[in-house]
């Protein structure tokens, strides 16, 4: 069963090292880039770890009962919306820059608008199903896709293209002093342990094992993920690409698949997991609602209708209509914003939620 | 009243998705090979060559079409080109980028090919070159055993056909991170054009993004070994007053930056290779195998040196020397100026080390 757990935590690991991360690490690779990931990947790994021991103190119970039970309730609505719409805008990020990309690469003829809508439509359908079935999407779409992930990632580093000087070249800016924007970046992919505050509810008796899995994957995700555009687009010239990683993909070649372009194979995959990353985490904003609410259907001129339903639809517009309205430029702006609350949310969430694992402790201890 | 609702809904999306705007493989030119020439009237000369599908794929049947047009810039030809055609242009499969001789001669071959950088169909793995007389020409070439169009320009680059050692391929992606680096400078293979094949046995040298210098075939082979260890080489060498020619099995380069404080800054080579004699004008098994392969080290090592002291007084690196003394030095910024200092002065010391495997199946 702690394979559900690692499933979110490894789609946000993979989602997380293509989009926007890769980018802004670039901006700053001679620029304290090398400190930050470094400190990002101890810092993820260690928030991680705590927040996973501290979740299985409350064994199937999600945030908002943990919350219900420590916090009054003028605290624990407002959390309850403000984190649902962090894990919203995470997922709505994710599925404006995925259309982006789609529309750049694999079908620039579409309309714009009708690939959002396809996109969000999918979103608002999947984001009302049940916790449990997501995990079990998660499971599926992630053991099919993995096998393609693992071949390109090897093919990435082994490629005979790419520039061991260009990496080494970055070794001189390894002890520049870590720069915020980079750090936020660099934890970002780790934060797919988060997702735990919705999906801890599903882990009835369980307690989360192979802890050791969180580091050693975060390792050496990140590696591959800054590296090789480093010595696949070369040290001087990365920071030119926009879409860091695609374009590094483009640099390779099947000389014997169907498609010569490993760049296809790759979106193919993204978009699965794109899809993938938006229903999680917009399940999690659903759900979240609802709790704050505290009501499971509103009535609305005599008829019921149930509020993930609303919510849901909710998230569609607002990402359809800002996805309309927005651009590259626009967007790399807004998550560099995005990034600093992130940060200082996650840091927040992970304290309160170590301090109600104390109180547990303690409680259970004098009981 | 509900399902009614339900229905149109569904119909909406299914007109909304009718209106993709995807076009049908048999609504589509696919653009092979692109050519950049110097118009008579306007900066650029684009030719396009389109595949035309064929149900034959036999030796010679390849049908293709050029197009060609000129215009201020790179974008403007082809959209000038798409009033000639009746299908829609699809450079996904455009695979090779070759650029005039002439154009090369007297532009800098940079942001005068921002276009291909730029678009995101074409691809970042396509070959570049530079086509003699012109890229008309190389473009318009039908090599008579081509069984898919361009496809005899495409093996030779992509090593999947013939495996030449006067061939270094150039990647669209290599050439845009070579002319970024600061330390190695980019280089690009010749495309000769003759009635019914090709030529490829040499590189241009560029400097910066213009170009500096002609390598011979020779040279190239050499430049192909020291810069990729290449080790499919050939090599003549004259034992006892007849000649003898020598081909690489095995061949590992690599080097070395030495900066003593207060002396020659030096670059050491070490190359280590297995050759076997495949043509001589005398019997070699009897002779000793050893001077043999002494024979064969002061050859290469002549040839190497000789080079590497024409890239030091044209003043290029394509080997990325600079960029490998940026990667073992820890100076940050400060590095690159350092070198363009010391290259000049830099003295090249070469140990070979060749092992000679055997005369082939007779004496």
């Amino acid at each position: 069963m702690s394979r559900y757990f690692y499933y979110l935590f490894w789609l946000s690991l993979l989602i997380n090292t293509i989009f926007f991360v890769p980018r802004l690490l670039m901006n700053e690779r001679f620029n304290g880039s090398i400190m930050s990931v470094a400190l990002g990947i101890v810092y993820g790994s260690v928030c991680a770890i705590i927040f996973v021991l501290s979740m299985n103190q409350f064994p199937g119970e999600g945030l908002p009962e943990i919350l219900k039970r420590y916090v009054p309730d003028w605290i624990r609505v407002p959390s309850l919306l403000f984190l649902g719409g962090m894990f919203a805008i995470a997922g709505s990020l994710i599925l404006i820059a995925f259309s982006m990309v789609t529309l750049r690469f694999l079908s620039p003829e579409t309309n714009p608008a009708v690939m959002l809508l396809c996109y969000c439509g999918l979103g608002c359908f999947a984001a009302c199903f049940r916790p449990s079935a997501i995990l079990n999407i998660n499971e599926i779409v992630l053991l099919v896709n993995f096998p393609f992930i693992f071949y390109i990632m090897y093919k990435s580093v082994t490629s005979r293209d790419i520039d061991w000087d260009s990496i080494q070249v970055l070794s001189d800016y390894a002890l520049k002093p870590p720069n915020l924007i980079a750090f936020a970046a660099a934890t970002y992919p780790f934060t797919g342990y988060l997702k735990l505050v919705l999906y801890n509810r599903i882990f009835k008796k369980l307690k989360i094992k192979h802890l050791w899995l969180i580091p050693l994957t975060g390792l050496l995700v990140m590696l591959s993920s800054f590296l090789s555009p480093v010595g696949l687009l070369g040290v001087d010239s990365v920071g030119e690409y926009l879409y860091t990683w695609i374009s590094t993909a483009d640099t390779l070649r099947m000389q014997f698949g169907f498609i010569q372009r490993v760049v296809f194979l790759f979106l193919f995959i993204y978009i699965g997991f794109s899809l993938l990353y938006i229903t999680t985490c917009w399940n999690i904003y659903v759900n979240f609602v609802t709790d704050a609410i505290g009501k499971t259907t509103i009535t609305v001129k005599s008829r019921k209708i149930p509020v993930q339903v609303l919510a849901s639809l909710a998230i569609s517009v607002i990402t359809l209509v800002s996805g309309f309205r927005t651009s590259d430029k626009g967007m790399l702006d807004f998550v560099i914003g995005w990034q600093y609350i992130r940060l200082a949310t996650e840091a927040l969430l992970v304290i309160s939620v170590v301090w109600f694992a104390l109180l547990r402790r303690r409680q259970k201890r004098h009981a | 009243m509900h399902r009614a609702a339900k229905t149109l809904a569904i119909l909406g999306m299914a007109l909304a998705f009718a209106g993709c705007g995807f076009k049908d493989l048999d609504k589509r030119f696919f653009v092979i090979a692109v050519g950049i020439d110097e118009g008579k009237t306007a900066p650029y000369k684009v030719s396009l060559k389109l595949a035309i599908p064929s149900p034959k794929t036999e030796p010679g049947e390849a049908k293709f079409q050029v197009i060609t047009q000129e215009a201020e810039t790179i974008a403007e030809a082809v959209r000038l080109a798409k009033s000639k055609v009746d299908k829609e242009f699809d450079f996904g499969h455009a695979q090779l980028i070759v650029i005039g001789k002439a154009f090369s001669d007297d532009h800098e071959l940079g942001h005068s090919l921002d276009w291909f950088f730029r678009r995101r169909d074409i691809q970042m793995i396509s070959y570049m070159g530079i086509g003699v007389p012109d890229a008309e020409a190389v473009i318009k070439t039908k090599p008579l055993s081509e069984r898919l169009p361009g496809n005899g320009l495409i093996l030779p680059f992509s090593k999947e056909g013939t495996e030449s050692p006067y061939l270094v391929p150039v990647h669209l992606f290599d050439y845009y991170r070579m002319w970024k680096y600061k330390g190695k400078d980019p280089f690009l293979p010749v495309i000769k054009s003759e009635p019914e094949t090709f030529i490829i046995e040499n590189v241009v040298i560029l400097k910066g993004t213009k170009k500096k210098l002609e390598l011979s075939p020779d040279e190239t082979s050499i430049f192909n070994q020291l810069a990729r260890s290449y080790p499919r080489f050939a090599m003549k060498a004259q034992v006892q007053n007849k000649w003898v020619t020598f081909t690489g099995t095995r061949l590992k380069v690599s080097y070395k930056i030495l900066t003593p404080a207060g002396g020659t800054p030096e670059v050491r080579f070490r190359v280590s290779a297995e050759v076997e004699s495949e043509d001589a004008q005398r019997p070699l098994f009897d002779l000793s195998w050893t001077q043999l392969e002494r024979l064969v080290a002061a050859e290469m090592k002549d040839q190497m040196l000789a080079l590497l002291r024409k890239f030091q007084q044209n003043g290029v690196d394509p080997i990325g020397l600079g960029l490998h003394y940026r990667a073992t030095r820890h100076q940050g910024d400060a590095e690159y100026g350092k070198w363009q200092e010391i290259y000049p002065e830099v003295r090249f010391s070469m140990h070979v080390q060749v092992r000679f495997k055997g005369t082939g199946v007779i004496k």
